[in-house]
């Protein structure tokens, strides 16, 4: 019994001695920096940062609850050739370690963003702090901008940025595409990323498209509504509602997609490929301001799936266009389904310069389950 | 009952064959040892091999594993209560000169010597490595492996039959990061990342396998530690079971790591199996930042490897030098400082993880080299092994199980 005790004793001494290590910095020791945002400058790169301020950030709490907006961060630049090289310079501004473990977004200006992002990732990729859920935007104007607006509603601005885009995300308006995507489409010849982007007013932001790159460089902007069709297209995302004319007369119909599905068959004629897509929508309709319609009846029930239809195969058409033509960059990630299913073909091609010049055809078939409340 | 014997008085001097390994331990102790440092990175070498075919030359890589401890298991149970170091004494010397199989028999030993002393420090080099880059960047990286390689020291001067009761206790802990490396493939997993297989060529294919074995790497200690079987000849379920619960981990580990990162990114990655721990998000969990937890659990996995190695390695001395059982501790910490010269004896990761491809490889070559000898020198004194084999394995046919609760008391 005695000997157990004393190897109890010894084992309860080491975890008590030996608990000390170099690298134990306690969490009011760092600077947690929520967001960084870079921005091409003369030097190199223009970093800012945002940072929580620990004593003002209360969560409702107490009597007084927090401070919101610019009085609950501090925002921080630094300018260097890398992007570590800035990061130390404002970690001279500092009063504790900077740590970028809890960041949650990352913002490029537009001017660096076309430029190409190659070498600004390496240090993220390098670093075990960065996480791959990071958020990644591309900004309208400069980063710096962004990182400095002020949105009301949350207390740590860029708090709001990443509700935002999570909430867009999760109603499948916006692309799902973090720093994880971003090195996967960086590393997989047939993938390209894209990016969420955003114009920063300065008291609000809007989400303002998608950035398509063609590997790390931002070659165009898709709009709000090309973005809809692009997403489907891509990701078997939603979208957001889509407005068509009504099949005759005046006024709009609004139809609501709620489930979607998205097939890619890929064929390869005279050893040169042709992608086919058809998209599956269904949904319903929430609006209608076109009087003499009546949604009860079958035949213009058929009609304004025709129209809806119709719509979408026109925005699909258009789209393809401006990526194949201006764009010139395979945003679709067709070449990782060639790639994945059609290796022989992917092959035999090079898929860059294919893409531009390949027929692609997009069908939609469009399902109107329901008309809400009404009954016409 | 086993817990009351060892508890007894470990200190007496014993016959070795008391309180065996059971069949659970025996499968617990293979899993432990070849799960090891390679389940940190196996994916980086494998995908630079063949890409994504590494989803099923990983599966190749432990058949042919399989194949020689299969062959292992056969030719060591034909000599139950025998470690190979007594084995290969016995059928290399000869009556009226007692010593010539010892000397014969040393090249051997030396071999497997060589293959468990550098494996355990650079497993510590390689664990150290991960450490120093992923979590404790400035803990230095000789702290990290000197604490390694004496905690496993401590560990390793007991029994062999310590050490398996060691190994039973801890595999548990082995399932615990397998829910986040099945959260990080739902979260971010792709199809698309798996695809296409079977593009590469067979030479390609057999050096993938070749690279593999490093992941697969320390069955030898089989030599040692199936003389302390309780049943021997039925080892070979244990030990296949063993097999495929490791291969079924690696590949769990693979196509997590290729669904999520693809066969385009894993090269650049150099410890993947935490970049997939890192990308895991529980919902719900407040804690986002895992990886240190993980690499805590971890540090169990690359233990209980370094401890076999060590333990094998410590008792193929006490053999060869016939020492008493009091020795084992001085030879373990006898070792420790080669085995820390060892450990920081590659100048740089790369070498880290050429100098493991080697040893994987080597691993394979030498038990195959042994076991070849083994199988010709019985062939060629078969008269005299076969009587006595013949004659044990009736013996614990008959007792089974309970053959050494009379002995224990």
């Amino acid at each position: 019994m005695r000997r157990h005790l004393r190897s109890l004793g010894l084992v309860l001494l080491c975890a008590i001695l030996l608990t000390g290590c170099w690298d134990a910095r306690e969490v009011e020791e760092r600077t947690s920096v929520i967001a960084i945002g870079v921005d091409r400058h003369a030097e190199g790169y223009e970093v800012t940062i945002q940072v929580p301020i620990p004593l003002k950030v209360v969560g409702g709490g107490g009597g007084e609850g927090g401070e919101s907006g610019h009085q609950a961060v501090q925002t921080f630049t630094g300018r260097g050739s890398t992007l570590s090289r800035a990061i130390d310079q404002i970690q001279d501004k500092v009063n504790q370690e900077l740590f970028f473990g809890h960041t949650r977004l990352f913002l490029v200006g537009e001017e660096l963003a076309k430029e190409g992002i190659e070498e600004l990732l390496d240090s993220s990729r390098r670093q075990p702090q960065a996480r791959r859920r990071q958020w990644m935007l591309v900004v309208k104007g400069k980063a710096r901008d962004a990182i400095e607006s002020e949105p009301k509603m949350e207390q740590i601005p860029m708090q709001y940025y990443i509700n935002m885009i999570e909430t867009g995300v999760r109603l499948g308006r916006f692309a799902e595409e973090g720093l994880g995507a971003v090195f996967s489409g960086l590393a997989n010849p047939g993938k390209n990323p894209v990016l969420n982007y955003v114009d920063p007013k300065n008291r609000t932001v809007r989400w303002a498209g998608l950035g398509v790159m063609a590997k790390d460089r931002v070659v165009g902007v898709l709009t709000r509504r090309e973005a809809t069709t692009f997403l489907q297209i891509r990701s078997k995302e939603l979208g957001e509602p889509l407005g068509a004319p009504c099949p005759e007369g005046e006024g709009r119909l609004v139809f609501e997609p709620k489930e979607l599905t998205r097939k890619i068959r890929i064929y390869s004629r005279n050893h040169r490929p042709e992608i086919r897509v058809t998209v599956q929508v269904k949904g319903g309709i929430i609006e209608k301001t076109c009087h003499e319609l009546d949604l009860s009846k079958q035949e213009t029930m058929d009609r304004v799936t025709q129209a809806v239809q119709a719509t979408y195969q026109r925005r699909a058409r258009h789209l393809v266009k401006k990526v194949q033509k201006e764009l010139k960059a395979d945003g679709f990630n067709f070449g990782n389904h060639v790639r994945a299913y059609h290796p022989d073909l992917w092959k035999r091609i090079d898929w860059d310069k294919e893409f531009p010049r390949m027929k692609i055809h997009v069908s939609y078939d469009v399902d109107i389950l329901r008309t809400g409340l009404r009954y016409k | 009952m086993r817990t009351r014997d060892q508890n007894g008085n470990p200190s007496e001097k014993r016959d070795q064959n008391d309180q065996p390994i059971s069949t659970y331990q025996s499968h617990a102790l293979l899993v432990n040892t070849l799960i090891g440092v390679g389940i940190l990175s196996f994916q980086r070498g494998l995908a630079e091999e063949v890409g994504f075919d590494s989803l099923w030359v990983i599966l190749i890589g432990g058949g042919l594993v399989w194949i020689e401890v299969w062959f292992l298991t056969r030719m060591m149970e034909k000599f139950p209560r025998q470690t190979f170091v007594e084995v290969l004494c016995r059928l290399l010397g000869s009556k009226r000169i007692p010593w010539l199989g010892r000397v014969l028999s040393l090249p051997f030993l030396l071999l497997i010597s060589v293959y468990w002393v550098v494996g355990i420090g650079s497993v510590s080099r390689t664990f150290g490595e991960n450490v120093i880059t992923a979590v404790l960047p400035r803990t230095p990286i000789e702290v990290t492996m000197l604490l390694m390689i004496a905690t496993v020291a401590v560990v390793a001067s007991n029994r062999i039959q310590t050490i398996a009761r060691f190994n039973e206790f801890l595999l548990p802990i082995l399932y615990l990061p397998i829910p986040l490396l099945l959260a990080a493939l739902i979260q971010w997993g792709e199809w698309e990342n798996i695809l296409p297989l079977f593009q590469t060529g067979w030479k390609e294919i057999m050096r993938g396998a070749f690279t593999a074995f490093f992941s697969y790497s320390g069955f030898s200690v089989l030599f040692i530690y199936m003389a302390y079987y309780q049943q021997p000849f039925r080892a070979i379920r244990s030990h296949s079971t063993a097999i495929g619960f490791v291969t079924l981990s690696y590949w769990t580990v693979m196509i997590s790591s290729l669904f999520v990162f693809g066969g385009y990114e894993l090269p650049d990655l150099v410890w993947p199996t935490l970049a997939l721990i890192k990308a895991a998000e529980i919902p719900g969990m407040f804690l986002e930042r895992l990886e240190s937890a993980i690499l805590s659990i971890w540090v169990v996995v690359v233990f209980t490897t370094m401890v076999s190695l060590f333990a094998a390695w410590v008792d193929l001395v006490v053999s060869v030098l016939r020492l008493d059982e009091h020795w084992r501790k001085w030879v373990a910490w006898g070792t420790v400082p080669v085995l820390y010269l060892v450990a920081s004896w590659p100048g740089n990761l790369d070498q880290v993880f050429t100098l493991n491809d080697w040893l994987g490889k080597f691993e394979m070559a030498s038990v195959l080299l042994i076991l070849l000898i083994l199988w010709l020198l019985g062939w060629i004194r078969g008269n005299r092994g076969r009587n006595r084999t013949a004659g044990t394995k009736n013996k614990d046919g008959k007792n089974g199980g309970k053959s050494h609760a009379p002995t224990s008391s």
